[in-house]
Formats: structure tokens, C-alpha cells, sequence
């Protein structure tokens, strides 16, 4: 607090009071604020120059506590020109900027809040979900594949797909988790297909490994009758190891559909285990490293906890995907063109596309960018951005350069270059 | 010629407000109450139309005039209302005044009793609540009273000390100053009463209220009926401006720019008690007589403080 000069304080001793000392009623009603406006001002002028009236009104101010407690007993006069004489003892305006400021704050964090949220380059959850509900539940545009399990198989199939049920507990504790699903080529189990749903909160699925089952799949192995449940056929990825009982099989029957994600058999009798090795299958190998950390987890999932189950042995082999366009939906065949699958399509149509292995990039409108890392099973929006600005105009192209080098370009002549797959971005 | 005569408040005005008072239950009909309410109204509002009488007598504190009117009226329900509803505020009051329970219990007792009304007067009993007019409530306005009592009472009382108590206290006092007082520069007086005269009313009170009486930005505030930082940041801006309103009002009655601000940053006062020191010591002669003193940057035109 600046002082004032000591002169200030000699003159402002030597005032005089003006006009005579308000009475007691007046000096009340001004230290309640229920004096008018022309009355206050003349109390006030009088105050400024009245030590001994200064000291009447400090002295007869209620303690704060009282203050804070409202008179119960005061009486309300409402439309009175004397209570509306001061500022002060009219009615609490909420749009006075000391209660705005608080309203101020608490919009900054709600702000800052939903910017940490929405950060650029970090799809929200709801979104990804979504987009791999989609690609998940895709089902073949022009299916021509023929069954290739057979018809003595069938009843067994349909049995092992509703014994699928979801383990929750691990989905809630592994929300990374590569799961093993039925092949949603295989029509004759129209459980399938809406099993994945159970896995929305899974953002990395391979599922790309069951679709080439549903391709490549070849004849099951002999069912055993006794047994209730057909032989896993030899689908996956790459030597995938999962433990499968029947235990819960009666009750999958009664869980719902979509539900239905793995297979457990009590069976006592061994499973008969398969194996078929193919060119491919030492490729994918080389290809998808990632998808066998996927696959690690897997199998800390589902086996640790039962690890008394039989176990049987997936393996399989890889196709080089087809790309195409299809009305704004992204669309792929596993089978050399044989069968499409639409496996990404936004409310929105896509524009462009890039493809290279398992590398997959879709661009469309107003910046929407959606990246899969296996193949399309999964995707993962991507916002590219800079510290200046978001990408925000149509991607018309995509170029991959690298294995982690993209190139959009997009209708406003923009060029958009990512070295390290998507996580940082210049504008050229 | 004198205008025509105002009407005031109406019958019908006053019977309702007499209604919403309660002082029918005093004892108090409509023709009783409505004088009270037509002599308050000609101390405050003496030219008042009747409509803006009748909204000033409906701003009063009806229910607490009539109950403070019954009691001057010697009523006993209505002493009996008061003590129930004042008589421990009473005392709460004169505590949170006195800061002390022994005064605190005279003052209460003592307002009580004039309130009561024990003095009397050509035989009449006199009591303090006829001055109630119900601009604020009853309880502030038996603050305020107390207050003023405390303030006559108690500072008359210690203006009449006993010098062997505060001798014995350790108070050491002090040998009357034989030298005149002093006084400041006239010019800087004048600018200086200028430019608090160009003060408003407020900024003017929160000065005295903060540097002369010593309250704090909390009970400035309260008065005002402003926030503490409010008053924090007028204080600054008044502070500020008033420095330089008195540098300006200095140069304008022909002081250079340094002059001014050396004038008004020394305290004529203290140069007086350095110079008579020095000048002590130096030789003990009258440097100058008649005890005057040439005050620093009081320029050259043989002006003295």
C-alpha cells in the first residue's frame, strides 16, 4: 500500500465536518446500506471529515460473524425506493464480474479439460470403438466364398461359436488384447460375426488373422462326435497357442451372441492338434511383430488362467490383400478379388487410400484420417497437426514413402509429411 | 409566499401501514401510528409528494417502530416483547464495543435505562427510543446509540486520568515543547487542501478512515458495502493521484518541478529536529530567531515554514 505524504495527514486532521452529525437512525441505515443515494452521498461527505462519526459507525458495525447470519428477523419491503439506494443492498447481481470470474475459471478448466481430451493426433475412445465395431462386423460385399467346412462339421462349428464367451475380467484388466475369434466367412455361424462387438474396447484386434482363416481356411480336421466341438482348425497369425475347454459352453449357450469370443472345452479327451505350414506363413512372420507382442498377451490372458485346459495350436498363413473404393467405403479382398469386405466406412465418404503390407491409410473429408496397422482389422484415427494448426481440408492423396513415411496431399494443395507413422506431422 | 401545503401521507396509506406494523397489539390505533409516521416523514422527507411519502413510510421499519414507540409509550407488552427479543443483544453489543465485561455490563445497563426512560422531565418520563424512526433497523440503530454513548461516555472518563497510576503504568511524560509549532509551507497546505478538496466524498473517507484512524481495508469495505480489494486498489489510485495532484497544484502556484516534489516529500518536521540539532551543536547561537526555520526547496522568495 503507497503512503501519502505527512501533509496529507495533517490537512486531512484539519477538515472540518459539514453540516451536522447524521443521528443515530441515519448512521444505522447507512451501515446497513438502506439509505438512498442522496443521503448516502451527504453521510459519506460528512464521514470523510468526522473523525468522532468515523468512529460511532466502526463501533456500531455488527461483527462479522453476525453478518454473515442473515436477520431472520428483518422485514421485506420490496419496491422501496429507500432500499434501493445504495448499490450495495440491492439484490446480488450474478452477472457482476465477482461471480463471473468464478464462472471465468471453471469455463478454463472445462476448456483446458476438453483440449487434453481432444489433443490433436489422440482419437477419442467412442470414435475408435466405433470405426472397429465397423471393421470387425464387416461383412463380405460380394461373398462368393463357398463354405469349406463341411456340412458334418457344421453342427460342431456352430457349437464352438456358442461356447464363445468373453472372459470380461481380462477385457477389463488387458484392454490391449489380440482375441480369437471364429472366422466371419463361415456363414453357417451367424454368431460370429456379432461376437466382435464384445470387442469395442479392444482398440488392437486380430482379426485380420481370423478373416484369412476364413479365407484360407482348409478343411477342418475329423470332429469328434463325442467331443461336441469341432477341432480348431488351423487358422491365426503365426503359431498361436490357445487353451481351449468346453467348461463354459453350457454356459455360452444361454450368454448373449455377441458376447461369445473364446472357446472352452472340458473335454477330457485331447484335442487333436493341427498343424499346416506354408510359404506364407514364414512372411507374416517377418511382417508382424507387433501382432505377436498381440499375440504374447493373448496368451498371458487366456492361458494363465486356465492353464489345466488342453491347449491346441493356430497357425496360418497370409494373403496379400486387395485394396478398393466402393461408394466412399474402403473395401478389401483377401482372396485375390474373389470376395470384397468392406472394412472401413465413416458417415462420411473417404477419398483416398494408401496400402503397403499391413500398413493401411484411408484420408477423407475435412482432414478425417484413419491409419491400420494389421491389415484393416483395426483403425486408428489420426489428426495430423502441427504446433501451428490441424490439418482440416480434404486429403485427396496418400503416398507411403516408408514404412513409417506418409504424404498426404490435400485440395487445398497442402502437402502433410510424417517420418515416424503419424505421430508428428510438417506441412509443406 | 409560501407554496401550497404538501399533503403527505394519506389516510388510507397510513391505515394500511399501521395494519402491517402490529401496533394495534400495542395498544397503537391508526390516528396514533399515523402521526408517527407524518412526523418522521417531515424530518426526512418534508416536501415529499403523497405518493413519495407513502413509499417512504412503507421503506420504514414498521413493526420495529411501532414496538419501539409502544415501549416510549410506557406499554408493558411491548417492554416485555423488547427485553425478551434486545436484552441479550443489549449486552453483546456493549461487549463487542467495550471489549471489556465490566464496562460492558454499565454501558448496557445504562442505555438500558434510557431507553427505559428514567430521567424525567417536568414530571414526564423521557425515553430514548422515541428517537427511533425506523430508517434502519432497531438493533442497529441501539448499536449506533451505544456507540455514541461508549464514545461520550468513556473517552470523557479517560480524559481525567490519574497520574500516579500511570506513573506507576512506567507512562514517562514528556516536558511541554517550549518552540512554537511550526507549520508547513502555506503554498503546500493550499495545494494540499486543493487537491483533497478535488477528492470525492468516498476516496476522501477511505483516506481518513485508513491513514488517520487506522482501519483496516476489511472494515472500509464493510462500510462502503465494497470488496476489500476494491478498497485496496481506490486507496492506491488515490494515494497516486494525489501526489501528483499536490506536484501539480505546487507548480501551479510557481514552484519548479523539483522544488515541489522536495517540498512534498519532506517532512517539515523532521528538517526541524535535524536542524536544531545540528544547530546546537555547531554553536547554540539563534541561527534563527523567532524559531523559524527555512524549509528545504521552499524556494528563494524569502517564504518560511
Amino acid at each position: 500500500m503507497s503512503d501519502v505524504p505527512k501533509i496529507v495527514y495533517d490537512r486531512l486532521r484539519a477538515g472540518t465536518p459539514v453540516g451536522a452529525h447524521p443521528d443515530a437512525d441515519v448512521l444505522a441505515a447507512f451501515a446497513e446500506q438502506v439509505l438512498p443515494a442522496a443521503e448516502c452521498e451527504d453521510v459519506v461527505q460528512h464521514l470523510a471529515r468526522c473523525r468522532d462519526c468515523r468512529e460511532v459507525l466502526a463501533l456500531s458495525l455488527p461483527p462479522m460473524e453476525a453478518v454473515a447470519k442473515p436477520e431472520a428477523d428483518r422485514e421485506v419491503v420490496a419496491a422501496v425506493p429507500v432500499s434501493a439506494g445504495r448499490a450495495s443492498a440491492e439484490p446480488r447481481n450474478w452477472l457482476a464480474w465477482t461471480n463471473l470470474r468464478w464462472a471465468a475459471l471453471a469455463a478454463g478448466v472445462v476448456v483446458v479439460a476438453s483440449v487434453l481430451m481432444l489433443r490433436p493426433g489422440k482419437q477419442p475412445e467412442s470414435m475408435v470403438a466405433t470405426v472397429n465395431r465397423q471393421a470387425e462386423n464387416a461383412v463380405p460385399a460380394t461373398s462368393d466364398a463357398k463354405p469349406t467346412v463341411s456340412s458334418a462339421d457344421q453342427p460342431a462349428e456352430s457349437a464352438a461359436a456358442k461356447a464363445v464367451k468373453p472372459d470380461t475380467s481380462i477385457l477389463r484388466e488387458r484392454p490391449v488384447l489380440g482375441m480369437v475369434e471364429s472366422p466371419p466367412a463361415r456363414t453357417q455361424t451367424p454368431a460370429l460375426p456379432a461376437a466382435s462387438g464384445a470387442l469395442a474396447d479392444n482398440k488392437r484386434v486380430d482379426a485380420l488373422a481370423l478373416d484369412k482363416r476364413a479365407a484360407k481356411i482348409p478343411a477342418a480336421p475329423a470332429v469328434s462326435a463325442s467331443g461336441g466341438i469341432a477341432a480348431p482348425e488351423h487358422v491365426g497369425v503365426s503359431s498361436e497357442t490357445v487353451e481351449v475347454t468346453n467348461e463354459a459352453a453350457s454356459m455360452a449357450q444361454a450368454a448373449p451372441a455377441q458376447n461369445r469370443l473364446m472357446a472352452r472345452s472340458e473335454l477330457s479327451a485331447p484335442i487333436q492338434k493341427a498343424k499346416v505350414a506354408t510359404k506364407e506363413e514364414t512372411e507374416l512372420k517377418a511382417q508382424t511383430k507387433d501382432a505377436e507382442a498381440q499375440k504374447k498377451q493373448l496368451k498371458s490372458a487366456i492361458a494363465a488362467p486356465d492353464r489345466a485346459f488342453g491347449a491346441r495350436k493356430l497357425q496360418s498363413k497370409d494373403v496379400a490383400a486387395q485394396w478398393n473404393f466402393a461408394q466412399g467405403m474402403l473395401r478389401r479382398s483377401l482372396d485375390g478379388g474373389a470376395s470384397w469386405q468392406t472394412t472401413l466406412q465413416l458417415d462420411r465418404p473417404l477419398l483416398c487410400f494408401g496400402a503397403q503390407g499391413s500398413d493401411v491409410w484411408a484420408g477423407g473429408q475435412a482432414g478425417t484420417l484413419f491409419h491400420s496397422s494389421d491389415g484393416g482389422t483395426t483403425w486408428v484415427q489420426v489428426q495430423p497437426s502441427t504446433k501451428a494448426e490441424s490439418l482440416s481440408t480434404d486429403i485427396v492423396a496418400i503416398e507411403i514413402r516408408g514404412p513409417a513415411e506418409i504424404v498426404l496431399s490435400t485440395s487445398t494443395k497442402e502437402s502433410w509429411t510424417t517420418a515416424d507413422g503419424g505421430k508428428t506431422w510438417e506441412k509443406k | 409566499m409560501p407554496g401550497p401545503a404538501q399533503p403527505g401521507l394519506g389516510d388510507k396509506e397510513a391505515h394500511a401501514l399501521h395494519q402491517r406494523s402490529g401496533a394495534e397489539a400495542y395498544g397503537m390505533d391508526c390516528g396514533q401510528f399515523a402521526a408517527i409516521l407524518r412526523e418522521i416523514q417531515d424530518k426526512y422527507l418534508p416536501r415529499a409528494s403523497p405518493a413519495e411519502a407513502a413509499a417512504f413510510c412503507a421503506g420504514l421499519r414498521l413493526e420495529e417502530l411501532a414496538l419501539a414507540r409502544a415501549c416510549a409509550a410506557g406499554n408493558e407488552r411491548a417492554w416485555q416483547d423488547f427485553v425478551n427479543r434486545y436484552q441479550q443483544k443489549l449486552h453483546a453489543m456493549a461487549l463487542h464495543i467495550t471489549r471489556d465485561g465490566v464496562h460492558a455490563s454499565e454501558l448496557a445497563d445504562s442505555l438500558f435505562a434510557d431507553l427505559y426512560g428514567m430521567n424525567t422531565r417536568d414530571g414526564v418520563r423521557h425515553s430514548k427510543l422515541l428517537f427511533y424512526t425506523g430508517r434502519g433497523s432497531l438493533e442497529g440503530w441501539l448499536r449506533t446509540v451505544m456507540a455514541q454513548e461508549f464514545i461520550n461516555r468513556y473517552r470523557k472518563q479517560k480524559r481525567v486520568v490519574s497520574l500516579d497510576e500511570q506513573e506507576e503504568e512506567g507512562v514517562q511524560f514528556t516536558a511541554r515543547n517550549p518552540e512554537p509549532v511550526l507549520t508547513a509551507d502555506p503554498r503546500l497546505e493550499a495545494a494540499t487542501d486543493q487537491a483533497l478538496a478535488e477528492l470525492s466524498s468516498e476516496d476522501r473517507y477511505v483516506l481518513a478512515a485508513y491513514y488517520l484512524d487506522g482501519r483496516t481495508l476489511a472494515e472500509i469495505a464493510r462500510v462502503l458495502g465494497l470488496h476489500e480489494s476494491s478498497i485496496s486498489r481506490r486507496l492506491d489510485r488515490v494515494s497516486t493521484g494525489l501526489r501528483k495532484r499536490i506536484l501539480a497544484c505546487l507548480r501551479e502556484r510557481g514552484m519548479s518541478h523539483a522544488q515541489a516534489t522536495e517540498a512534498l516529500e519532506t517532512d517539515v518536521r523532521d528538517v526541524q529536529l535535524d536542524l536544531r540539532t545540528r544547530l546546537a551543536q555547531d554553536s547554540g547561537a539563534k541561527a534563527f530567531p523567532g524559531g523559524k526555520v527555512s524549509a528545504p526547496g521552499a524556494g528563494t522568495d524569502g517564504s518560511h515554514v
